[in-house]
């Protein structure tokens, strides 16, 4: 009767540790996903994949027609960089760089800066008027000048 | 004592802010790139137009600034040193490709001001920025046909002006439009600096119009016209204007494994007395991208730099490889094969071979 007993709790704690563990690895997992930040300026909540893309190549550059899009991007050599890269841009970061070298020094526009760290890219589209960038989501809780960005199609990456 | 020493920590933090917000204010608002080109050449045999000796150049060196004066004004330049420039020497070239502003009413709709490339094809707008194509130089035949066997070239290189562009999407396809009105240039004779002042009160006309489909396809058309003035007997400008008009289109279409581009241009030099000179030029060019990293090419360059008469044509092979060694890096190495009719001005039927070889940058 003991032995039953002891044999059911363990059983019981077993299964309570591998729900938990599991629970917080997928919850791990989710918080580490990529989600899109936008200046608190942005006119817009959601925007397609397509337009996504848009911008990221420098075709659409004004949020509704009016305020400049000013695109971030975090360094292809990061995680989430590389991420971006292949889930989202479905392009890789050498054919990006070439597309926008031509942009770049035909004089037509600016390249999206890159940055190293969330912190620095956090400090950039908060700050910048018409900014976005990627971020992992755990770092896109409770930031007060940026908010995050849907992009239907993209449910993290 | 303790005052002052207070007084100078709150000074120096005060200064520290400063410069700080500074810093990060032009971190923010002004962008620098750049790019660079070390080349190589030399022809094979003592015959033809190429560079027997074989010689090492200091093609160029270039910075590019983006200002954002505010949301909506941007102040674009791109300042360049070929060649080693050296000023006391009279060696080199120092140049402004680019200074002008534009200011975004809309982004279907947006003005600029000042010096600015001709946007005319594919290449004009990039010719000095080699990291940004594959070859060596950019296509002959379309871009520098006046080296080619014609008397001038289909467009100028720079202009200033005005000029109103923009994007927008037709359907599910992306277009970009450029309209440009300025001074032109002075092919036939210099009589002013064309940036500063125009020796006549025609303004050239140039324009383009790019449609992509999806992202693997562009399609674009352009045109160019202008007036240069001519001069009587006695070398005075006179009311005498011989016409430039110049159209092409392009197509440029990739894939993960390969891509292909072509250019046609065509058109006509009118003087207001004598014969028009018509002429027409292609380009045709296939490449293989191996792992973005190797990527041989093939390009085939045709200009006939007058139809009425025979024999005049021009031809290049271009073969090569673009190498990307490392990101904003590039190794270029290829043979230019120039064939050419016996009544072409710039190469009188001579054929030639030439090793051409380039390392471009960046960044």
């Amino acid at each position: 009767m003991i032995t039953e007993y002891i044999k059911r709790t363990s059983l019981l704690i077993t299964f309570c540790l591998f729900l938990g563990v599991y629970s917080s690895l997928f919850a791990q997992e989710n918080a580490d996903k990529g989600v899109f930040i936008v200046n608190a300026s942005v006119p817009v909540e959601s925007v397609s994949k397509k337009d996504l893309e848009k911008i990221y190549l420098g075709k659409l550059q004004a949020w509704e027609g009016k305020l400049k899009i000013s695109p971030s991007i975090m360094h292809h050599k990061t995680d989430i960089g590389d991420r971006f890269f292949d889930d989202v841009l479905d392009m890789s970061f050498r054919k990006y760089n070439k597309h926008w070298l031509k942009i770049v020094f035909s004089g037509s526009n600016a390249a999206p800066p890159a940055f190293k760290t969330v912190e620095e890219i956090i400090a950039y589209v908060s700050q910048k008027d018409g900014g976005i960038g990627f971020v992992p989501a755990s770092a896109a809780k409770d930031l007060e000048s940026c908010k995050i960005l849907t992009v239907q199609g993209i449910d993290g990456f | 004592m303790e005052k002052k020493r207070l007084s100078i920590f709150f000074l120096l933090m005060f200064v520290a802010l400063c410069v700080t917000q500074v810093n990060a204010q032009l971190g923010d608002r002004i962008l620098i790139n750049g790019y660079s080109s070390f080349e190589f050449e030399r022809q094979f045999g003592d015959e033809g137009e190429g560079d027997p000796n074989g010689s090492f150049d200091a093609d160029l060196f270039d910075l590019v600034f983006n200002v954002y004066a505010t949301n909506n004004l941007r102040v674009a330049a791109d300042f360049s040193w070929e060649h080693g420039a050296a000023t006391e020497d009279g060696r080199g070239n120092v140049v402004v490709e680019y200074a002008f502003g534009e200011y975004s009413v809309t982004d279907a709709f947006r003005l600029r001001a000042g010096k600015m490339f001709t946007h005319f094809g594919i290449y004009n707008e990039i010719h000095t920025a080699k990291p940004a194509f594959l070859t060596v130089k950019e296509p002959q035949s379309t871009n520098k046909n006046h080296k080619f066997g014609s008397d001038i070239r289909f467009y100028p290189r720079w202009a200033t002006g005005i000029a109103a562009l923009g994007n927008t999407t037709v359907g599910e396809a992306d277009l970009d439009y450029i309209v440009q009105i300025t001074n032109g240039e002075q092919e036939l004779q210099e009589l002013t600096n064309p940036h500063e002042e125009d020796d006549n009160k025609g303004k050239a006309l140039s324009g383009r119009v790019r449609l992509s489909p999806n992202r693997d396809l562009q399609l674009g058309v352009s045109f160019h016209t202008d007036g240069f003035t001519e001069l009587d007997s006695l070398g005075a400008a006179s009311d005498g204007r011989t016409r430039l008009t110049s159209y092409g289109a392009h197509a440029e279409w990739s894939s993960d494994n390969v891509g292909l581009e072509v250019e046609f241009v065509a058109g006509s030099v009118s003087p207001s007395v004598g014969e028009k000179v018509s002429r027409t030029a292609y380009t045709a060019m296939v490449y293989f991208p191996l792992q973005d990293t190797f990527i041989p090419y093939f390009r085939y360059e045709s200009l006939d730099p007058n139809t009425n008469i025979e024999m005049d044509r021009a031809n290049l092979f271009v073969y090569g490889v673009n190498v990307q060694v490392d990101d904003g890096l590039f190794l270029k190495v290829e043979l230019n094969t120039v064939n050419s009719d016996e009544n072409n001005a710039s190469f009188s039927g001579v054929s030639y071979t030439e090793l051409k070889a380039a390392i471009a940058i960046g960044f």
